[in-house]
């Protein structure tokens, strides 16, 4: 039973992990014109982010304030994803993630748009991961799985203390 | 024969975890950790990882501190000798001061490794990183242990008004329990989520469940658990506030979470277990109501193989939490047990 547990632990953790390097990503902002939806294409290395959703944050800055919404993309073939976004003028960002968890890998873009000029934008960046160079690749299955133990032995002591609540509950009733 | 039991080893008590100030006290340290957590949160997305030292970091290890000598001091100092306190050695230990205890120590004990792991790994942003996942294990452990003590104190009590603020105060922790419980969705519901999309559905329809239907079974007053659905939407609107308050004078906050909507959920939980629908059809049915009910604010991002995987998935959780719940409540003692 023990060494049940202690395999599912460990699958539980590695099931999790997927450690990979970033890749290059090439961004292209098609303005339609004055009160038309642009059109974003995310161009990413179908080998690293395959199927995966790619996660946005898409922002505004405007004088001393950040206003931003979340977008989620999936994607139309291997590494392409598109959608269509009401710009207006100002200065705009991308903030784009893949990954998941401490393997999650981003990539930045920022520009200044006119919505108003029809024509298409491109940008280029890398993406770069959360965690440092030298971070073996068994950290985030390791970390899951020394949660795991965690979450059973205190589930354990939980459980224990209720069990033994409830035997008392009927020691109190029958006496 | 029973209720001479209870009348001379039960209630003759003339201590309780109210009186002496360890109930108040976990009460103010399990909300300041929870606003604190979410402040944690917006000061990461505002301004970054600055250092261990952050003030959302002092806010959380002060009040968690805090909890942890008060549950130490109320183990040492409660020393009736009850049905239902663990005998251990010498001493007499209250159940729920010691999940309490044990919440607020995997908290503080795991801060230090937490900054560890950041110096060594990086700044790994994400709620989901393994020792921000054991530091919320820990929270909701000591929030499930406030409501314990409180439901138990409630047990050996025999004085009326005692007994209604045991209920009050068992229902003030449920609320709590719902709001730690939700704050595991947090990254998604700032928008900043590092994981896919599924697990936001999978958990929003499946998480809620365990509190509701727990509350809902224990029943402290009538309509209690839409009441609890209903008090977590209004501290989550203070939450609100409170960043809105700690933006204003730039310590964070520009950036707040999506307001998860139980009302609907509460009120269902409230009927289904009142008229003993099966456990598995309450489930099911409170996973619906909880999906459908949020659906609206998060059509945008929950993409159509997401709901796929996540909300079915979500329906099992959900119905495995009801009879989970059901578990936990039939496992506490009750009014009617104690003093038969």
């Amino acid at each position: 039973m023990k060494w049940f547990f202690v395999f599912l632990v460990l699958t539980v953790g590695i099931s999790l992990a997927q450690s990979r390097d970033g890749g290059a990503v090439n961004v292209s902002i098609e303005l339609r014109g004055e009160n038309k939806d642009a059109l974003v294409r995310i161009e990413t290395d179908p080998n690293l982010t395959k199927r995966e959703e790619v996660r946005l944050w898409i922002y505004r800055d405007d004088d001393d304030t950040r206003t931003f919404e979340s977008r989620v993309v999936t994607p139309l073939e291997d590494g392409v994803y598109e959608f269509e976004y009401p710009f207006t003028e100002g200065s705009w960002g991308l903030n784009l993630r893949y990954g998941t968890g401490l393997d999650i890998y981003y990539a930045h873009v920022a520009t200044y748009l006119e919505p108003s000029q029809e024509r298409t934008l491109y940008f280029s960046d890398t993406f770069y991961g959360d965690l440092s160079e030298t971070t073996p690749r068994y950290m985030q299955p390791l970390g899951f799985s020394i949660f795991a133990l965690m979450l059973a032995i205190s589930l354990t002591l939980v459980i224990t203390i209720l069990r033994w609540l409830k035997r008392q509950q009927k020691t109190v009733v029958s006496r | 024969m029973v209720e001479t039991v209870s009348r001379q080893t039960l209630v003759k008590q003339e201590r309780d975890l109210w009186s002496l100030g360890v109930l108040p006290m976990l009460a103010v340290g399990s909300v300041a950790g929870w606003l604190g957590v979410y402040w944690d949160i917006a000061w990461h997305i505002d301004k970054g990882r600055d250092s261990f030292f952050s003030p959302p970091h002092n806010f959380i290890y002060a009040f968690m501190l805090i909890v942890l000598t008060m549950s130490l001091y109320g183990l040492l100092r409660d020393g009736r000798d009850t049905p239902f306190h663990l005998n251990v050695g010498r001493f007499n230990l209250h159940p729920g001061l010691l999940i309490v205890a044990v919440g607020a120590m995997l908290v503080l004990f795991f801060a230090p490794a937490d900054e560890l792991w950041h110096r060594v790994f990086g700044p790994d942003a994400t709620l989901w990183g393994p020792m921000h996942l054991i530091g919320l294990l820990g929270f909701t452990m000591a929030t499930f242990g406030g409501l314990l003590s409180c439901w138990l104190e409630r047990s050996l009590g025999t004085n009326k008004n005692r007994q209604r603020l045991f209920n009050v105060s068992a229902f003030y922790f449920a609320i709590l329990l719902l709001g730690w419980t939700m704050l595991y969705l947090a990254e998604f519901e700032y928008g900043i989520q590092f994981f896919p999309m599924f697990w936001y559905s999978l958990l929003l329809t499946g998480l809620p469940t365990f509190t509701l239907v727990l509350i809902a079974k224990l029943d402290p007053f009538p309509w209690a658990t839409t009441l609890t659905s209903f008090f977590f939407s209004v501290l989550r609107l203070l939450l609100s506030g409170f960043l809105m308050t700690t933006a204003y004078f730039d310590l964070a906050g520009d950036n707040r979470p999506h307001i998860p909507l139980l009302l609907f959920t509460g009120l269902a939980a409230d009927i289904l277990v009142r008229r003993k629908v099966p456990l598995w059809l309450t489930g099911l049915l409170l996973g619906v109501i909880t999906f459908c009910s949020n659906y609206y604010q998060h059509q945008l991002n929950w993409y159509t193989d997401s709901i796929l995987i996540g909300l079915p998935l979500g329906l099992v959780l959900s119905v495995t939490l009801s009879y989970l719940a059901y578990a936990v409540a039939a496992a506490l003692p009750t009014l009617k047990k104690v003093k038969a």
